[in-house]
């Protein structure tokens, strides 16, 4: 009862503080879909020859997916250069600079009041921890479903088709012709990367035990240009890319693995708080 | 030194926080403001000692109206709230960084800051050790270090004890008796009453009340 | 008077600017990345791999080499402004905002929400707090950019010939003659090297101070880092609006590397982002603070 209370304290405080915030989510996702709709219609519109030019109504939700939020792919060796994909890495640090100091400023103010009634600060952390995962959970929840409606409004289709000429003017790589079921599909480009940022978050709150948010907000963000650069299974930020999901079929980014991945870093995180709250004294911040 | 306040209005959006303070300060007395929390004591001597601008109404300094981003007596010490400093450096040199920017003074004058407030100019704890107390000090420390012509303290007394409070009250009589303008605000009334040669009674934001200081004992004059 | 205490404030400032954690921990990641992208470029040159192998791929994956000439490398397509391989120049130039801001560009922030602001304000007065302020951010944020790119160029230099590019490698400098100093990267590399240094600390020295700025609109300290950072990367992310109509570059993030990444520089962009940068700080620092309020 008093984990429940402390949960709809937290949830409160954050979600109900500044309510405009997730006004720029929504600006953010329609910002992404208008980035998409003018690079379609641009390429396949306007620069190839009217028989190559496209069905607007075979474009997916799958596709907006893949080139708004799916990332890119690594860096290939050789003479390849390599960038970093600006809007997926944008997107996530949108979404951690959300939990950033939460935690951290509780700590300094009204959180102590609660610690002391509830008394215990392994409930106070768990409680931080559920509101972290909550609050990215709204977030990408809010980020595909502004996606999916305007997928829906401008007659697109909403499913999980990939268009293999969208993808290959995107990626500049054929798409592999293999059976993909929507299933499949929208556990690579929906729930693993929200899963992904989940676990990237918690990691991220869990350093501000130790460091200055600032130095963690820098330290997630290195995570991210590094699971981008690299392809390795182990690198969490590589599940956060859609495009290198086995499902897509060009990289072999297992959805198993990537679950396994996040709960490896989830829990840890969360018995890391713990452990080390249990030694910290709760001051406020300098 | 001389401060003249006409008819200085502070707003907040639709709050008046002060509303037509009309005033005359001199060099050489010890000004005393009581009020209630948020009868705007603090608010008041933020507004003289030129952090915020009045809504209306005129400040004068010797005469000459305070304007313009330079609206900051040439010569002042201020304490107001909680004082704030560098917590990775001690007290010492805290002042010292900070009386470089004037350079009026010299170190030995900075040293000797410290010992009035009773504080130990050679301690090696960086100021994120010392207890509330100890920050109290270095605060009134900091204000005084440089002889400034006014001096503006803010609950001076808060978070000291008792000697702490007798330094207080020792070291205002000596700004006073150096000719110092001095602004003391204070919810001990006694300690106020025991340092202020003139207490203002603010309420709402409006000066209700002003007494002086005869013989002992405070007689009350129009405002 | 007023010049002995704005000269005495400057030196606080810049002195505080240097001597922080923040500096430091900001100029040891550009300097672990300086030394990644070393690594990785000094190690490609001495390796069995590398530009020998190159021609060995395309006989491999083509049938024949299409480009049989190996490259020489040198000193300008080395240095971490020079080359577009590793991660860590990835890493640098997508950081480069935050590393900039986070020695003194929350610094304001941090001291009004501590108070130190009125123990300094109340004697150097408004102007020569925020022109100090402002001073020192833009010094210290240009500084921690553009060391650990010095670095870079003198660890390259102890190895890399500094030959000066030429243009029949295919892949070498796509520093075009129309790229913003491309007729002087290709003639007079050095200078251009040197320019994109000094190129590179304004930017730098800027994104601090829009930091500075952004305090006077946001409460949270966190804020005034993240935003600025979050809205060049944003500039990032719009470059592709432009998509197919003009394959110019206008995001920071990409023209302050020296050789281009994707799109070409073009003069008049860097000098609007430099305009547009001076407008967000110049007038919101020494405008706004001139009648700051300390509450």
């Amino acid at each position: 009862m008093k984990f429940f209370k402390m949960l709809q304290y937290d949830l409160r405080q954050s979600f109900l503080e500044k309510p405009s915030k997730w006004l720029l989510v929504v600006l953010l996702s329609a910002f992404l879909f208008l980035r998409f709709t003018v690079d379609v219609y641009q390429y396949f519109l306007l620069e190839l020859p009217g028989y190559l030019q496209i069905d607007p109504l075979s474009i997916s939700f799958a596709d907006v997916l893949l080139e708004t939020v799916g990332g890119d792919f690594p860096y290939r060796g050789g003479d390849q250069q390599f960038t970093v994909p600006a809007a997926w890495l944008f997107v996530y640090m949108f979404c951690f600079y959300f939990t950033l100091s939460y935690a951290r400023d509780d700590m300094a103010r009204g959180g102590i009041q609660v610690v002391t009634r509830v008394r215990s600060k392994t409930m106070w952390w768990v409680s931080k921890c559920v509101w972290n995962a909550l609050t990215v959970t709204c977030y990408f929840a809010l980020l595909y479903g502004v996606l999916f409606a305007l997928t829906w409004c401008t007659g697109k289709n909403p499913d999980f088709t990939v268009n293999a000429r969208i993808f290959d003017a995107y990626f500049a790589y054929p798409l592999p012709s293999l059976e993909r079921s929507q299933l499949a599909m929208c556990i690579a480009l929906c729930v693993l990367p929200w899963l992904a940022a989940v676990a990237m978050s918690l990691v991220q709150m869990t350093l501000l035990l130790f460091i200055r948010p600032a130095f963690a907000y820098v330290f997630t963000g290195m995570w991210l240009v590094v699971g981008a650069y690299y392809a390795n299974e182990l690198i969490l930020p590589n599940y956060a890319a859609g495009v290198r999901s086995i499902t897509v079929g060009i990289y072999g980014f297992r959805p198993e693995v990537g679950v396994i991945l996040s709960l490896a870093f989830i829990l840890p995180s969360v018995f890391a708080g713990i452990v080390a709250l249990r030694k910290k004294d709760m001051l406020p911040v300098q | 030194m001389v401060i003249e306040l006409q008819s200085v209005v502070k707003q907040f959006g639709p709050d008046t926080v002060l509303d037509r303070i009309s005033l005359t300060l001199r060099s050489g007395v010890v000004y005393g403001f009581q009020g209630i929390n948020g009868s705007g004591k603090t608010m008041l001597m933020r507004l003289i000692s030129g952090l915020i601008y009045p809504t209306s109404g005129t400040v004068l300094i010797d005469g000459t109206p305070k304007t313009g981003q330079n609206n900051f007596p040439e010569s002042m010490g201020l304490l107001i709230e909680t004082p704030s400093f560098v917590p990775g450096q001690t007290g010492f040199e805290n002042l010292r960084m900070l009386a470089g920017i004037k350079g009026k003074i010299s170190d030995p004058e900075v040293e000797h800051a410290l010992e009035r407030v009773g504080l130990d100019p050679h301690d090696r704890r960086k100021y994120r050790k010392y207890s509330l107390g100890m920050k109290q000090r270095l605060g009134i420390a900091c204000a005084i270090m440089e002889r400034p012509d006014l001096l503006i303290l803010d609950e001076p007394v808060n978070a000291l004890d008792e000697d702490g409070i007798a330094l207080v009250k020792q070291i205002v009589r000596e700004e006073k008796e150096r000719g110092a303008l001095v602004l003391l605000s204070c919810h001990d009334f006694e300690s106020l009453s025991e340092m202020s040669d003139v207490i203002f009674r603010l309420v709402a934001g409006k000066i209700t009340r002003k007494t002086v200081k005869r013989n002992g004992t405070f007689v009350e004059e129009s405002v | 008077m007023r010049n002995k205490i704005l000269q005495n404030t400057l030196r606080l400032e810049l002195r505080k600017s240097f001597r922080n954690k923040a500096f430091l921990f900001s100029a040891a990641v550009g300097l672990v990345f300086v030394f990644m992208s070393a690594y990785s470029r000094i190690s490609l040159e001495f390796s069995e791999l590398g530009f020998r192998a190159f021609v060995d791929r395309q006989i491999e994956d083509l049938g024949y080499a299409k480009y049989p000439i190996v490259p020489m490398s040198t000193l300008y397509c080395e240095w971490i402004g020079g080359e577009v391989f590793s991660v860590a120049v990835s890493l640098f130039y997508t950081l480069l905002p935050l590393l900039a801001i986070l020695p003194y560009g929350s610094s304001f922030s941090e001291e009004v929400h501590s108070g130190y602001i009125k123990v300094v304000i109340s004697r150097c007065g408004r102007r020569t707090y925020f022109l100090s302020k402002f001073a020192a951010a833009f010094v210290s944020g240009g500084a921690v950019i553009v060391l650990p790119q010095t670095v870079s160029l003198l660890i390259c230099a102890a190895v890399f010939p500094a030959v000066k590019p030429n243009v029949i490698y295919h892949q070498y400098l796509a520093l075009h003659h129309w790229s913003m100093l491309g007729r002087l990267g290709n003639e007079h590399p050095l200078l251009f090297v040197l320019a994109f240094l000094g190129i590179d600390f304004v930017f730098a020295g800027l994104f601090a101070c829009l930091a500075i700025s952004a305090a006077f609109f946001f409460r949270s300290r966190l804020a005034v880092i993240a935003v600025p950072f979050l809205a060049l990367l944003g500039s990032d992310m719009a470059r592709s609006l432009l998509g197919h109509i003009s394959y110019v570059e206008i995001s920071p993030l990409k023209f302050l590397h020296a050789i281009p990444f994707e799109n070409y520089t073009k003069t008049p962009v860097v000098l609007l982002w430099l305009l547009l940068l001076n407008l967000l700080t110049v007038p919101v620092i020494l405008g706004k603070g001139c009648r700051y309020e300390v509450l």
